[in-house]
């Protein structure tokens, strides 16, 4: 049973890890860009639901509303005026920049916000579930975690595959000149990205507090880059892989802990993605693409 | 600077102290409770490795006391017969506290079923932790770690309907000021801390009142150490007729002999009858709390 409960409690991380990882993996994708403030618009978005909750009284669906509006807004913003100017700059410019970003988030909350943790009040209404005469509970937070990640995933893949904007998207993705020579509009196409990955990340906030309710400053970076290395680890660029790999870290950094060592699992967890990395370099749904010279 | 008071933690103190025992500056951390911060401490191999800073005292328990007063406490009041762990393996206050009160416990016959760790104060999930120390059958859970990781475990436990008895430490308090906090998941928490925002001497209670009409908040025991800290300075330097024209090097020497002298006792609001080692580390009685309804209650 202890079983059972570790690897709910794995995929229930591992959700939220996918959630994260799909913004990640979507503007890597698109813009060939990692954007590393991506976790502290997480952070971001469970601030503006809980400020909307505690201050406004919005009923709390409503809140992941708001935070999901304010965060594409935001989304757009920093695209705009962080990273477009940067189009034609090295990767390594850019990157620098994303870092930038991403302490400018941190410290502008530091100062809306304050240190003072928060305990956030879970948006999901439900109870937890007790199986077995109480040995094994089911966080309701956990189900609509894993529910929320796979409407996410089917929808992401859905909009890529078959929408206008996700074949532009696609196109831009394979090649950004070309994409443009053929009438694409490249910045709104890459615009569009982040508003998507900035929504994706104000949910992915929302119901990572919810779960783990105590909201810092600094509450989107280590779960920003827990998900960027599952997006790594299930491939960076590919929608299914950023699932897979969220969940698969979740679940092996919960049974590291628990049948391993506490002490190790990190340790363990950033191992097994080395040895992955050595035996498949793209990720395990990655695909091996070949540079043109 | 002539004098510190500070700084609050540990981790930035072992640096800080570093560099004001190179410059002599007394100083006086209210909560920096590792024994680096003093240094001169041997380690479980009996070696030296960070030599006695002697410019350097503590307002608060040192970590390896805090671990021996909470397990001689938990014998003492039968608290828990089987005792699980959680720490922070990558703190040193809170691995030196574990590492004590781990010995203190064997010494005095506590049985400790499951300790398990877990990286840094930034980790989110504690399930299987929690889930280890239920499978061990613990009935009592010590938490030596700040209130921050503390509280998500408690929020955690709840909702795996966990409900052993939590016992912490100083870095617990301060649980209750966490904006929208559920009180009631720390109901019957329990916790070894010098201060309590609602003992009745007047003193705290003059203190308490400025404090709340100034931020408006209860004082936790960060506050209350550092405003002992500096009426402990401020009666240093009366006794030794220390004057803001003297070099930092001339108050240092003068501090550390009033510190050192055995007469030299100080009633604040964290402890009545406070004396200092010759090692650095203060003399105090700790006290055990409980919150009850969202206070904390003398057990």
């Amino acid at each position: 049973m202890t079983l059972v409960s570790n690897l709910i409690n794995g995929i229930s991380l591992g959700s939220v890890y996918a959630i994260i990882a799909l913004g990640y993996t979507m503007v890597y994708g698109i813009a060939k860009m990692l954007n590393f403030a991506h976790g502290d618009v997480i952070m971001v978005g469970a601030y503006i639901s809980y400020v909307s909750t505690a201050s406004l009284n919005v009923p709390p669906l409503l809140s992941v509303v708001i935070a999901m509006a304010v965060c594409t807004v935001l989304g757009i913003l920093i695209e705009g005026l962080a990273y477009r100017p940067l189009r034609k700059a090295s990767s390594l410019a850019v990157l620098i920049t994303a870092i930038g970003v991403s302490y400018l988030l941190q410290n502008a909350a530091l100062l809306i916000w304050g240190s003072t943790p928060i305990s956030f009040a879970s948006v999901v209404p439900f109870d937890s579930v007790s199986l077995f005469g109480g040995k094994l509970v089911i966080t309701a937070e956990s189900i609509v975690t894993v529910a929320v990640s796979i409407v996410i995933m089917v929808l992401l893949n859905l909009f890529t595959k078959k929408g206008k904007m996700g074949k532009a998207m696609r196109a831009v993705s394979e090649d950004k000149d070309a994409a443009q020579l053929m009438g694409i509009n490249t910045n709104a196409t890459i615009s569009m990205t982040f508003a998507i990955g900035s929504a994706l990340a104000a949910v992915a906030g929302v119901l990572l507090c919810s779960a783990y309710p105590m909201l810092t400053p600094t509450t989107g970076s280590m779960p920003g880059i827990k998900a960027f290395t599952a997006a790594v680890f299930g491939g960076i660029g590919s929608i299914p892989g950023a699932m897979l790999g969220g969940i698969m870290l979740g679940v092996i950094e919960i049974f590291a802990t628990s049948y391993i060592s506490s002490e190790l699992s990190n340790a363990i967890l950033f191992a097994i993605l080395i040895i992955v990395l050595l035996v498949k370099p793209t990720g395990l749904l990655g695909k091996a693409v070949k540079e043109k010279v | 600077m002539q004098i510190l008071m500070g700084t609050v933690t540990t981790a930035p103190c072992v640096a800080v102290s570093a560099e004001s025992n190179a410059d002599n500056i007394f100083t006086l951390t209210p909560s920096a409770s590792s024994t680096d911060v003093i240094g001169g401490q041997p380690d479980e191999n009996g070696n030296v490795t960070i030599p006695r800073k002697s410019n350097v005292f503590q307002m608060c328990f040192t970590d390896p006391n805090q671990g021996i007063a909470s397990a001689d406490y938990i014998k003492e009041q039968n608290l828990g017969t089987k005792i699980a762990v959680i720490y922070n393996n990558g703190d040193a206050y809170s691995t030196g506290i574990f590492q004590k009160f781990q010995s203190e416990a064997k010494t005095l016959g506590l049985e400790i079923v499951n300790v398990s760790s877990f990286p840094s104060d930034d980790t989110t999930d504690f399930t299987a932790q929690l889930n280890a120390a239920r499978n061990a059958g613990a009935d009592l859970v010590f938490l030596p770690i700040y209130y921050t990781p503390a509280a998500l475990i408690l929020a955690q436990a709840d909702s795996m309907k966990y409900t052993p008895k939590f016992f912490g430490v100083d870095g617990m308090d301060g649980i209750l000021g966490v904006k929208e906090f559920n009180t009631s998941l720390a109901e019957d928490v329990m916790l070894l801390t010098p201060f309590s925002a609602d003992a009745e001497d007047e003193k705290t209670q003059n203190f308490v009142a400025k404090y709340k009409e100034k931020y408006g908040d209860t004082p936790n025991q960060f506050a209350a150490d550092a405003y002992d800290c500096i009426y402990a300075l401020y009666e240093a330097c009366k006794a030794k007729e220390i004057t803001s024209d003297m070099s930092n090097e001339d108050i240092c020497s003068a501090l550390i002999e009033q510190f050192t002298d055995p007469s030299f006792v100080f009633n604040g609001i964290t402890g009545t009858d406070i004396t200092w080692k010759d090692t650095g580390e203060v003399s105090k009685s700790p006290k055990g709390m409980v919150i009850k309804n969202g206070v904390y209650v003398g057990m």
